[in-house]
């Protein structure tokens, strides 16, 4: 809006100076920012979208990422349940053995053997062992494996298998050892004597584990610890070393035997795919190279229409300029003075075309015979511009010269043949001349294919026509005959109008409806001769513009009695 | 012209090419001849003459309007070509080149001239 209004502001200055294609560059360059408002608007409202929309997506793809981190941390935990049978079916069978064969080391090894092995290997435990509860405190009935950590920590062992006895499920106990941590298990038999079956699994070293790349921990940082709390004490084992794990974290608790088991994980890596990832990166990047194309863009368009606007503003001044200097150099070689001769009134008009920048081939010329002749002509010649202004110069002077050494109509006509040739000078003219004499009351006329002059005047029986001058082809183009000049009586107060085919020639339209259109006009106006030609060219003018396509040239003679 | 006004260029003129047995080359009109579309006329007779032909002649029974640019047309072949004729023209044509003086120079039997 701002912007409009400056720029109209602009204009109107331009058009008020003459030299405005100076001034509009003078004042252009103070307003050479490297962006125009509108651009920059544009530039930091897409900006503003594209942050948007790459913040939204980054949003929405984190809020992905933790639903997806919160899922398979779900699944990680109910793997994790799925191992608890494989724990705790060896170990109730072995109680239920111990229970019927009332404590038989025999039996309970050769049962238990095929579950236990060395660490790292592929058995549930690296420890076994066979207790019979004498009342309170529990007693070692045989041991499969390696020594059973429990038996290190002396008050331990007996607090743990006394809870186990008096609450027969399976129970959970841990991590023990620091050194080569491991988890021990508990299940007691039914009925008296209770006998208590205890094995112990052994721990990754520190506790830490990688995961397999194929397991439901694979893109996950997780820590498992036994117990809610995830103090580093409470650590069973976890796939990263920074402990506790930070960043957004899930955390599931899952029942374990007696116990239960917390699961913390983060994520490893993307859980949602490397695109989701990048999205909004390349949301980001994409929306700032529109943005900023369209910023270029738009500079460069209003860039354009600017250059645009102020040429036009050039040409316009240009042209006018032009348009005055054509009209200058005419209305010089025209001639400037009208003779006053008493008893004939005599009026005059140039009119450039609408497309008047150029200097017109058309003219008219009145010479002063003697007190009461005037010789008059009215001519056209081909073309326009610098070219056609001089043959016309050369033919005005020609006949001036040819009239003051006493020459008619005809013959004038006829020494001009001399002066153009079509085929050489590319230009022919058409010339209407004549002599009207106030005292005979007559005109005499010749023409060199000029259109017929009209003579006007309502008196007696006579209204008005155009004259029937016999008119040999154009000055400048060959012909075998001499001009021949006709001489006719003038009715009292007629008048003759001679013009060129400016006058009535329209485009698309036949020659003869200009002429009749001419005639009506003539013969509706009254007043002063002066009056009369201004009534023909307002009746005459395309859509009363006052302005015709080509330019016209009218003459017109009134006899005054 | 027309661009510079904004006036539609509504008129159209064909311009069609022959060559008779003499070697008189014709140049056969149609439509109607203007400011606007009077170049095709000047293209084709700037081309005809190049060929230095003897005769040159305009058939205009198909052209139904003549404004004086179109004289001008006709008139550009003067002095390159020995003959220029101008055949069967319309009633508004013929007037034209009537008014113009140059039935005569185009061949053409004139009560007017």
């Amino acid at each position: 809006m701002v912007d409009t209004v400056r720029r109209t502001r602009h204009m109107d200055d331009m058009d008020a100076r003459p030299s405005g294609a100076h001034a509009s560059r003078r004042r252009a360059r103070p307003q050479r920012l490297p962006l125009s408002r509108f651009s920059f608007v544009l530039l930091v409202v897409l900006l503003i979208g594209t942050g948007a929309l790459s913040w939204l997506t980054y949003s929405v793809n984190e809020h992905n990422e933790n639903r997806l981190l919160s899922l398979q941390t779900k699944q990680a935990a109910t793997v994790l349940q799925a191992i608890i049978p494989s724990l705790q079916t060896p170990l109730a069978s072995a109680a239920e053995i111990a229970a019927t064969s009332n404590g038989s080391a025999a039996r309970f090894t050769s049962y238990i053997n095929s579950y236990v092995g060395k660490p790292g290997g592929k058995s549930s435990f690296v420890s076994a062992s066979l207790w019979r509860m004498d009342g309170r405190s529990p007693r070692l009935i045989t041991s499969v494996g390696q020594v059973p950590e429990l038996a290190t920590i002396r008050t331990h062992d007996r607090a743990f298998l006394r809870r186990a006895a008096n609450a027969p499920a399976f129970d959970v106990l841990g991590p023990l050892g620091a050194d080569k941590p491991r988890l021990g298990f508990a299940y007691a038999s039914a009925g008296r004597p209770t006998y208590v079956v205890y094995a112990e699994s052994a721990l990754p070293r520190g506790r830490h584990a990688p995961s397999q790349p194929d397991s439901a921990f694979a893109e996950l940082h997780f820590a498992m610890y036994l117990g809610r709390s995830t103090t580093p004490a409470a650590l069973i084992e976890a796939n990263t070393d920074q402990l506790p794990i930070p960043g957004h974290t899930a955390r599931v608790t899952v029942s374990f035997g007696s116990g239960v088991i917390t699961l913390v994980a983060a994520r490893a890596g993307q859980l949602g795919g490397t695109l989701a990832q990048m999205l909004w990166w390349i949301v980001a990047l994409i929306g700032t190279a529109l943005a900023v194309t369209s910023a270029v863009v738009a500079e460069r368009l209003q860039r354009r229409r600017r250059a645009a606007e102020r040429l036009t503003v050039e040409v316009r001044s240009l042209l006018s300029e032009q348009r005055g200097i054509a009209e200058t150099l005419q209305h010089a070689l025209l001639p400037q003075r009208i003779p006053d001769i008493a008893g004939l009134e005599l009026a005059v008009r140039y009119i450039p075309g609408v497309d008047g920048i150029d200097i017109g081939g058309d003219w008219y010329d009145l010479i002063e015979l003697d007190d009461h002749r005037v010789f008059l002509v009215v001519g056209d010649v081909s073309g326009r511009g610098v070219a056609s202004g001089s043959v016309m110069a050369s033919l005005l002077f020609a006949i001036r010269g040819f009239v003051s050494e006493g020459y008619g109509p005809a013959e004038v006509l006829d020494r001009l043949r001399a002066l153009l040739d079509v085929g050489r000078d590319q230009h022919f003219a058409t010339v209407v001349c004549g002599i009207a004499d106030i005292e005979r009351h007559e005109i005499t006329l010749a023409s060199a294919g000029h259109l017929p002059p009209l003579l006007v005047g309502e008196h007696g029986e006579f209204v008005s026509e155009f004259v029937d001058v016999p008119t040999g082809p154009p000055i400048g183009v060959r012909g075998s005959n001499r001009y021949t000049a006709v001489t006719m009586s003038v009715p009292p107060q007629a008048t003759l109008l001679a013009y060129t085919d400016g006058l009535v020639e329209r485009r698309g339209e036949s020659l003869d409806v200009g002429l009749r259109q001419l005639h009506t006009s003539a013969l509706g106006s009254s007043g002063r001769l002066e009056d009369m030609l201004s009534t023909i060219v307002a009746e005459l003018a395309p859509s009363g513009s006052g302005c015709f396509d080509d330019d016209t040239a009218i003459l017109g003679v009134r006899w005054q009695s | 012209m027309a661009e510079l006004t904004g006036e539609a260029d509504s008129a159209s003129m064909g311009v069609s090419e022959s060559v008779e047995a003499d070697g008189t080359v014709v140049l056969t009109l149609s439509g109607e001849m203007d400011l606007s579309t009077v170049g095709a006329l000047h293209e084709a007779v700037q081309d005809a003459i190049s060929r230095k032909p003897r005769a040159l002649a305009f058939d205009l029974a198909e052209l139904t309007f003549m404004d004086s640019s179109g004289i001008a047309a006709l008139l550009s072949a003067v002095g390159a070509v020995d003959t220029i004729q101008v055949r069967n023209p319309s009633g508004i044509v013929r007037r034209v080149i009537e008014l113009s003086g140059l039935a005569q120079t185009f061949g053409l039997s004139s009560a007017a001239g």
